[in-house]
């Protein structure tokens, strides 16, 4: 959860990517990195299997805007998407203040989104943190390949249980729509943080 | 409660004077463990109180794979089952490191060198752990919701509701 340090002036979220297995949450941290000046970001940990899937998380800690003299630093943390590793998954999302659920648009991928899908929410309830109390973005990744499933398809397997989440549509290996996702869920967190610990009007 | 899954934690909202309080026993910790340099983790891997040389120059990262690390050892010995974890440690050929509990959300890293031995640190390290847990638990309540640092200022809306990007690619 947010620490927010007044010696220092800074406030710090945790921000997780979870969802499909290889649906691309790497891809989403590596083009942050790539595409933010250094002085903004810190290096990219990956801790990964020799055949490039994540085993337990990549770390990335970006700063951004002055929040009323506060410096805000988000950390960007991905969980490994395969089943195997439920343990370690369920571990790095403890004190999320926010989510990205990555989705695989390819067809063929339909039952691992759902599978996965459910599997956040066995996690959260195991970390007894209730899925609307949590800011989610939905990004679906991978709108690039031809056979893309329309958003409308994917609307209705995820958004028919949660219509309040916000969607994002993506291919992260060229950019499109990741810094979209971010922002939108970096707004998503500050402004949720701001109503219930500042109660400030929404309509400011 | 079961320890290893505490309820959710609440935001931290730490005022200057415990932040100085809690370095101040850093520094301690340092002197008496003879270590070089000693970090405060949440447990969502950020330093919250940071003392000594900067062994730690990249502690945002060094934070966020330690608490990693300490969470993933501490599960697998709950499923060996075995309940109690006294933390974890690491002997490098020049550098070595203790990583032990605060409490259910804190951690202490401690770093040293090939002249100290780790029971000091193990010793330093509860000794120092008890400290800081009273001084966060001697901390002021969190500020009411209008009283919130945040809110002396007002947040600009632009920049939480609106359009304004936190991040932009260059």
């Amino acid at each position: 959860m947010a620490i927010l340090n007044d010696e220092s002036r800074e406030i710090t979220f945790k921000l997780v990517y979870t969802g499909t297995p290889m649906a691309g949450k790497t891809s989403n941290l590596a083009w942050i990195h790539q595409r933010l000046d250094n002085s903004a970001r810190s290096d990219l940990i990956t801790l990964a299997t020799m055949s490039d899937r994540t085993l337990f998380f990549d770390f990335l800690a970006v700063e951004s805007v002055l929040i009323n003299g506060y410096r805000s630093r988000f950390q960007l943390y991905t969980v490994p998407g395969q089943a195997n590793y439920n343990a370690t998954r369920q571990i790095v999302l403890r004190g999320a203040d926010g989510l990205v659920f990555v989705a695989d648009s390819d067809p063929r991928r339909a039952p691992d989104n759902l599978a996965a899908w459910h599997a956040l929410h066995q996690h959260l309830a195991a970390n007894r943190t209730h899925p609307d109390s949590l800011p989610i973005v939905l990004q679906y990744n991978k709108r690039d390949l031809p056979n893309a499933l329309p958003r409308e398809v994917m609307d209705q397997s995820f958004r028919s249980s949660a219509p309040h989440l916000t969607v994002c549509e993506a291919s992260a290996t060229s950019g499109t729509g990741v810094f979209n996702t971010l922002n939108s869920l970096a707004r998503l967190v500050v402004s949720r943080f701001h109503s219930l610990h500042a109660r400030v009007p929404a309509s400011l | 409660m079961d320890p290893f899954f505490p309820a959710p934690s609440s935001p931290l909202f730490m005022d200057r004077e415990t932040a100085a309080a809690l370095r101040q026993i850093l520094v301690a910790h340092c002197n008496d463990a003879d270590a070089s340099c000693a970090a405060l983790i949440e447990e969502s891997g950020t330093v919250c109180a940071l003392a000594g040389d900067d062994s730690l120059h990249d502690h945002g990262e060094t934070a966020a794979l330690a608490a990693g690390a300490y969470h993933a050892v501490r599960e697998t010995a709950r499923r060996l089952g075995e309940s109690a974890f006294e933390g974890l440690s690491h002997e490098g050929r020049h550098k070595h490191f203790h990583l032990g509990p605060v409490d259910s959300r804190f951690l202490l890293l401690t770093v040293f060198g090939n002249d100290t031995r780790l029971a000091l640190v193990r010793a330093c390290s509860t000794r120092s752990a008890a400290r800081l847990r009273d001084c966060l638990a001697a901390q002021p309540p969190p500020p009411p919701p209008r009283a919130s640092p945040l809110a002396r200022h007002r947040l600009n809306a632009e920049e939480v509701l609106g359009t304004t990007d936190f991040f932009r690619e260059r």
